[in-house]
């Protein structure tokens, strides 16, 4: 088991992988009554072709892995959310474009139990044909749910204008028609290749001894046969570098008028640290510029460009790059304040008072994660995605510096962009 | 945790943990009013944590929190039972983990700058930014009517009236008739007039903690009553459908329960609401959704300090019929016992696990700490969990015995989105 320690921060957790090639960490929090514990693996809605190792590929419908992580909660006994009720502990799970998780919080004394049932449910699909198809009703209202919300909705449609091919052009949970494809075939197929130890992790924050947790779950491993793990890996379609289209128009049931700028970024291909530093060297660069920190900001306001509601989000993964620009305005102000600000961002530059602040604020950010045992847990576990440990992230953005950010900026490239209006369809 | 008095209805609590990597500090004022003027109330808020006397522009603003390790200053208006609040609250890191050890002094600093010294303290409001904060909190409303879930929790929270009534009812005709002196004249009352908990949650010295609180926050003096709890007494049953265009149908049912935090079968009442729609195991989520999929989500939830349970959920409308016969349904059984024993069991096992993860969250520290101080009931952790082991399915159907539907709310999907 290997110790890794933040001294500056009082935080220490251990390493470790059972044979089967399931990583174990275990995240010391003996301050805590709680134990939190993640259960993930890499498969998330991005994943709709996959290739193996000897060449064999895999395609399926959009919305299969949020499929799959509802069916993990049936068995032949019952039903998994009712046992883990039953030991007084809660459980959930998410799907993520990237990752599916399942994870479960107890302050009983007993961790052992949900542990074990954690890492047994997980590792054991159980479905029906019958089950299967009264799923799809559940999923159909949860995904109704989620386009009749203006918020959620102006996302979904800005990535389906910017992208052609890439698997983020569907929705998460994929549409009510393609949910209705899915077999239990299909799902049992995807799940075989997908949830193997091999390359998935469980992360356990707790008060509770690592080295007696760290036995549970190897014990509990050590009991279980695995087919040979087979290495898959992503396909993602050529994704042109133009957007699907430059404006769409969306009618719903609103007051407000909602709208995004989304510029689509080239893909590059970087190392994993590289791109994770890119990834902070964008999201402070915007910060400093397009936020209250500039002097401009209250002209802004006051003149009309912005709204109190304006914000951007930006993403630099592995598949995919893009920065979107939202606010409830009128659609073409924000689409030339944007472009006009942007060229005058790339003259003005990040200055070096700026970059030490929003270090400040985000060493407070991450120094605040490791207050929330679920947070710490997801948070590893997206920085293990990423390709980085979570300690190396704070040491990525402490590092930064003016002249790397400055340059990331001046050669982003802002032509492939596409406006998104969410409007009322009263008249 | 230690409670200090600095002066009449103004009192001081300290609860020393380095469990956390920050200092919360909460600031909870409590009044009685019920007036209708919680657009009033939510646009203060806007005021106070946009600007400051000494920080007067959102740059000056955005450079001093960067700079303080993104230390936070926020203002909330929350209504729990009768008891108007309003909740400042800072958290700022723990100046031990950025070899800062005035930390702490600059928060009592900044909470001082915020609240007591707002930017009309030595000059008037400029008018632009109260229109634009205006502007803000018109655009906040709006979104949220836009948001069908919330929507429709407002409007049933509306007709139903009360104090649930008062906080659902920010509207934007009201924006239009507010000047600045409307939010100064409530400022000076709440400031003046309210009593005040300032709940510290840290790693700390406690007398640090007292000193800058006698140096930045020494609230005078104040005569107040402290009420919290009361119980509904809406007596006709109402019923409202309305429509909009949306792909989903809102059903928002209203009860009122008859029995509120001070009774002492109170704790009965918490366990069988989590029997009926609380928890996965829950009645209403196994037999709505899980045996029927009907919906993807249905909750109940008890408002223990008004005496009312609101039930919500997401549904097809073709399946209105159904699903609301079918909470009824769940209603009785908890009302005759009509459940297994081992659903009991594990509900109180989940409901003791919750409250004993309560210590893990500065904010349910500062909740319990604070309840308890208003409302003397006794009702520590422990003792709610001991309460909580002695749930039976007798004592629940007593807590349960007066419960009334008083209120049916449907926010219809459009007929062509019913296709």
């Amino acid at each position: 088991m290997n110790r890794f320690e933040y001294k500056q921060f009082n935080e220490v957790y251990y390493e470790d992988v059972c044979e089967n090639g399931l990583k174990v960490i275990v995240w010391h929090k003996p301050l805590f009554k709680s134990t939190s514990c993640l259960f993930g693996t890499p498969f998330g809605a991005y994943d709709l072709q996959q290739i193996t190792d000897d060449n064999e590929v895999f395609k399926y419908y959009s919305g299969i892995a949020h499929f799959l992580e509802h069916k993990l909660f049936e068995s032949q006994e019952g039903d998994i959310l009712s046992e883990f009720s039953e030991l007084g502990a809660n459980v959930n799970a998410f799907t993520s474009y990237q990752e599916t998780v399942y994870y479960f919080s107890t302050s009983d004394e007993d961790v052992e139990t949900p542990l074990n049932l954690l890492l047994d449910f997980v590792q054991n699909l159980s479905i029906t044909e019958e089950s299967v198809e009264k799923e799809k009703g559940i999923i159909t209202q949860e995904l109704l749910m989620y386009l009749q919300n203006p918020d959620s909705r102006l996302y979904f449609e800005s990535f389906k204008s910017m992208y052609h091919n890439n698997p983020l052009k569907e929705d998460i949970g994929g549409s009510p028609e393609s949910v209705s494809k899915i077999t239990k075939d299909d799902l049992e197929e995807c799940y075989n290749l997908n949830y193997h130890p091999g390359n998935m992790m469980i992360i356990v924050v707790t008060p509770k001894d690592p080295n007696v947790i760290m036995d549970i779950i190897k014990e509990n491993q050590s009991k279980k046969t695995f087919p040979k793990y087979k290495n898959v890996i992503r396909q993602i379609m050529k994704e042109p570098l133009e957007v699907v289209t430059n404006e769409k128009i969306i009618e719903m049931d609103v007051s407000e008028t909602k709208c995004s700028f989304s510029i689509k970024l080239p893909v590059l291909d970087t190392s994993d640290e590289e791109r994770v530093k890119r990834d902070w060297a964008i999201n402070l660069s915007l910060q400093s510029y397009f936020s209250s920190l500039n002097s401009d900001y209250q002209k802004w306001i006051d003149e009309k460009k912005i709204t109190s509601y304006f914000s951007f989000d930006s993403d630099i993964g592995k598949d995919h790059s893009y920065i979107i620009f939202t606010d409830n305005n009128d659609p073409d102000t924000l689409k030339e304040f944007v472009l006009t600000q942007f060229n005058n961002f790339k003259k003005t530059y990040m200055s070096e008072k700026d970059l030490k602040m929003l270090k400040n604020k985000t060493l407070g950010y991450l120094l605040r994660l490791y207050n929330n045992l679920e947070n710490i847990s997801v948070s590893y576990f997206r920085d293990a995605m990423n390709g980085v440990s979570t300690f190396q992230s704070l040491n990525i953005v402490q590092n930064l510096d003016v002249d790397y950010c400055n340059k990331v900026i001046k050669d982003l490239d802002i032509s492939n962009n596409t406006l998104t209006i969410i409007k009322s369809n009263s008249n | 945790m230690e409670i200090v008095k600095i002066n009449e209805n103004v009192h001081l609590h300290i609860y020393n943990t380095d469990k956390f990597k920050d200092v919360s500090i909460f600031i909870e004022f409590l009044d009685n009013s019920n007036k209708h003027d919680q657009t009033l109330r939510n646009l203060l808020a806007l005021m106070l944590e946009d600007s400051s006397s000494l920080y007067n522009s959102k740059q000056a603003v955005s450079n001093l929190f960067n700079k303080l390790y993104g230390g936070g200053f926020s203002i909330s208006f929350d209504i729990k039972g009768c008891a108007r609040l309003m909740e400042v609250r800072s958290s700022f890191v723990n100046g031990k983990y950025v070899d800062d050890n005035k930390l702490l002094e600059k928060q009592f600093k900044v909470i001082n700058e915020f609240l007591l010294r707002p930017l009309w303290i030595d000059k008037e409001y400029p008018k632009e930014l109260f229109e634009e904060l205006k502007e803000k909190l018109r655009q906040d409303i709006s979104v949220l009517n836009d948001r069908p879930s919330s929507y429709s929790n407002k409007k049933a929270d509306l007709l139903y009236g009360e104090y649930i009534g008062i906080k659902a009812d920010m509207n934007i005709s009201d924006l239009e008739s507010i000047q600045v002196s409307d939010v100064i004249g409530l400022y000076n009352e709440i400031i003046n007039k309210s009593i005040i908990n300032i709940i510290v949650i840290g790693d700390v010295d406690s007398n640090d903690i007292k000193k800058f609180t006698k140096l930045y926050l020494n609230f005078e003096n104040r005569s107040s009553t402290k009420e919290m709890v009361y119980k509904s007494n809406r007596s006709e049953f109402i019923e409202k459908e309305e429509k909009k265009k949306i792909g989903q149908t809102i059903l928002q049912l209203r009860y009122k329960t008859n029995k509120n935090v001070l009774d002492s079968d109170f704790p009965s009442m918490i366990i069988g609401n989590g029997i009926l729609g609380t928890l996965p195991t829950s009645l209403l989520f196994q037999e709505v959704r899980e045996k029927r999929s009907l919906c993807y989500s249905i909750s109940s939830i008890v408002y223990g300090y008004d005496g009312i349970m609101k039930i919500s959920t997401g549904i097809d409308y073709s399946n209105l019929k159904t699903v609301k016969e079918l909470i009824s349904l769940q209603i009785d059984k908890i009302k005759t016992g009509d459940y297994d024993d081992s659903l009991l069991e594990t509900t109180k096992k989940m409901y003791i696990n919750v409250y004993r993860s309560n210590s893990d969250s500065a904010k349910s520290i500062m909740w319990d700490e604070y309840r308890n101080f208003i409302i003397n009931d006794g009702m520590s952790i422990e003792k709610m969990i001991d309460e909580f082991k002695k749930v039976s399915k007798a004592s629940i159907m007593e807590s349960f015995k007066n419960l009334e539907l008083v209120e049916c709310y449907v926010l219809r999907q459009a007929e062509e989105n019913n296709e």
